[in-house]
């Protein structure tokens, strides 16, 4: 099994491979829930429950063939540091983070499955795939549902499907979500329309984590509500389909944009490319609106294009957990923005040296 | 889990709903096949229970659940009220007639038409909301109300195209 550290050092399968598909659509997600019979929901179970549930699934999940030499720990033997890298990669959520007795994690190699046991249902079954493909993301994770399904007596109701903690989830079980990157519809301020056009089809949007954050770096998640009265393929369909609208509507924006007002672009890019390069303290919400327009400044040819992949790496990896990872310590939040600073610095240097050195080192 | 009979793993889950009343068992292989619950027979026998069972309105068979405790977890409804989730899969059962109310302001629809897992129950569930559909769809025609029979007839096919996949196959998504 892979310790917390190889899983750190390597980045996500989805994170690398930039292609002109994850320009505005960056990762796909599924996640299944699915209970056992006779069981306790984990939010209502003793804590011996937990743990009997966790030993009864535990030792089954890490024999899946797709997990082989992944990653296994129980949530209890992580320390905050490391559950908060793991939310902040999006491996579990900021709820599993939080309950300790009986919860555990196992992430395959390439870090695209991840599998939670006892988070707000027994288990969670999570695949993420780069670009817009939600249907490879549920071939992924109804391919691990069906090996598990010979074996584990899940809980299932002839009229209401998969039976879940909250009764928001019944159904299919299934959430379906991409993340998107929508720096033109923000400077077009067409976002707000958009948003209000996707909430009207019964979808919902949410900030860069999920529930109740908001909106960092214009990135945008768009997810399927209802989980009852449709099957998988319609759900993931009519998502996929509003999803690829809302895309097309961002690339037509950008051109507009850079057609009607090219100067108000070039600046927006040009700033964030000058405080990035240059700044020596720098807050994570402003690092990430600025790394945000760097990233539209590289998909749109006007930066190198290498600088997509280096966004995408510093969205991660200036989060405050990875921070506090990478220096090995704890850091309060005046030291986290200047090594935040730092970080950028260093990992755009070679895409985008600076003129001129202000540290007042002598050449 | 044990086998309900003996001390073997338990392969084979049933549940059944007849007379108002849901019940459940697990079994292993051997002592499922003893009592002729893996055996095609014994499948129609058992459709035979459940055909019974739903010539009573779904409605009514839901409208049961209306406990103010679940019987096998002990949680109150007062807290699925406060939190917003249940105790464990058999509140459902438990506080059907809640859930039920509350699903439409949740969900685009009532019943599930999605994957099933693969399974005993599962094809009994499938084949019991066939022929309950089917039943309400002869009495709609019947009574002239085309606008329900259109409807149920929607839903019979829905229903039956989940059914007739190895669910809803990989290709086919």
């Amino acid at each position: 099994m892979m310790r917390f550290k190889t899983l750190l050092k390597h980045p996500a399968d989805w994170m690398t491979g930039h292609t002109a598909e994850t320009s505005v659509v960056v990762t796909s997600r599924v996640r299944l829930a699915r209970n056992i019979r006779n069981a306790p929901f984990p939010g209502w179970a003793r804590k011996n429950q937990r743990r009997e549930l966790l030993e009864s699934l535990h030792g089954r999940l890490e024999a899946l063939p797709e997990m082989k030499s992944g990653f296994s720990h129980e949530l209890s033997s992580l320390d905050s540091l490391q559950k908060q890298v793991l939310v902040e990669r999006h491996l579990i959520s900021r709820e599993q983070a939080a309950r300790n007795e009986g919860s555990a994690t196992v992430v395959n190699r390439k870090q695209t499955l991840s599998l939670m046991v006892n988070e707000e249902d027994h288990l969670r079954i999570q695949a993420i795939r780069p670009s817009l493909q939600l249907k490879e993301a549920y071939d992924l994770a109804h391919k691990v549902d069906q090996a598990l399904e010979k074996e584990l007596p899940y809980a299932f109701h002839p009229k209401w499907g998969y039976l879940t903690a909250c009764p928001t989830n019944l159904g299919t079980g299934m959430r379906a979500s991409s993340m998107l990157h929508l720096p033109g519809l923000v400077l077009s301020d067409q976002i707000g329309q958009v948003l209000k056009g996707i909430a009207k089809l019964g979808l919902a949007v949410r900030g860069l984590y999920g529930e109740g954050t908001e909106s960092l770096g214009n990135l945008y998640q768009i997810s399927n509500q209802s989980t009852l009265g449709e099957s998988e393929k319609d759900i993931l369909d009519r998502l996929s389909k509003v999803i690829g609208d809302v895309a097309r509507y961002e690339s037509q924006a950008r051109e507009k944009l850079m057609t009607d007002d090219p100067l108000m672009v070039q600046d927006h890019i040009g700033r964030a490319a000058g405080i990035l390069t240059y700044a020596r303290i720098i807050a994570s919400k402003e690092a990430l609106t600025h790394l945000s327009m760097l990233r539209l400044g590289a998909d749109l040819g006007i930066m190198p294009e290498e600088l997509v992949e280096t966004c995408d790496r510093l969205f991660m990896e200036t989060q405050p957990a990875h921070l506090q990872w990478d220096a090995g310590s704890k850091l309060e939040p005046d030291a986290r923005d200047i090594m935040r600073a730092q970080m950028i610095r260093d990992q755009l240097r070679s895409a985008l040296p600076p003129a001129i050195d202000i540290s007042g080192n002598k050449h | 889990m044990k086998c309900d009979l003996c001390e073997e793993k338990a392969t084979v889950f049933y549940t059944q709903i007849a007379d108002g009343k849901l019940k459940k068992f697990v079994l292993c292989e051997t002592c499922a096949q003893e009592k002729g619950i893996t055996n095609p027979d014994g499948l129609l026998m058992a459709e035979q229970v459940l055909d019974h069972t739903l010539s009573v309105p779904e409605t009514d068979v839901i409208s049961l659940g209306s406990s103010t405790e679940c019987s096998t977890c002990g949680f109150g409804i007062g807290n699925y009220q406060k939190v917003g989730r249940l105790g464990c899969p058999d509140c459902y059962d438990a506080f059907a007639r809640e859930i039920s109310e509350r699903i439409p302001t949740l969900h685009k629809g009532g019943a599930h038409v999605g994957y099933i897992p693969a399974g005993l129950v599962a094809t009994q569930a499938r084949d019991a909301r066939l022929s309950d559909i089917k039943s309400r769809l002869s009495k709609a025609i019947d009574a002239e109300n085309y606008e329900e029979a259109a409807r149920l007839r929607d839903e019979l096919e829905k229903v039956s195209r989940v059914v007739a996949e190895e669910p809803v196959t990989e290709s086919e998504l």
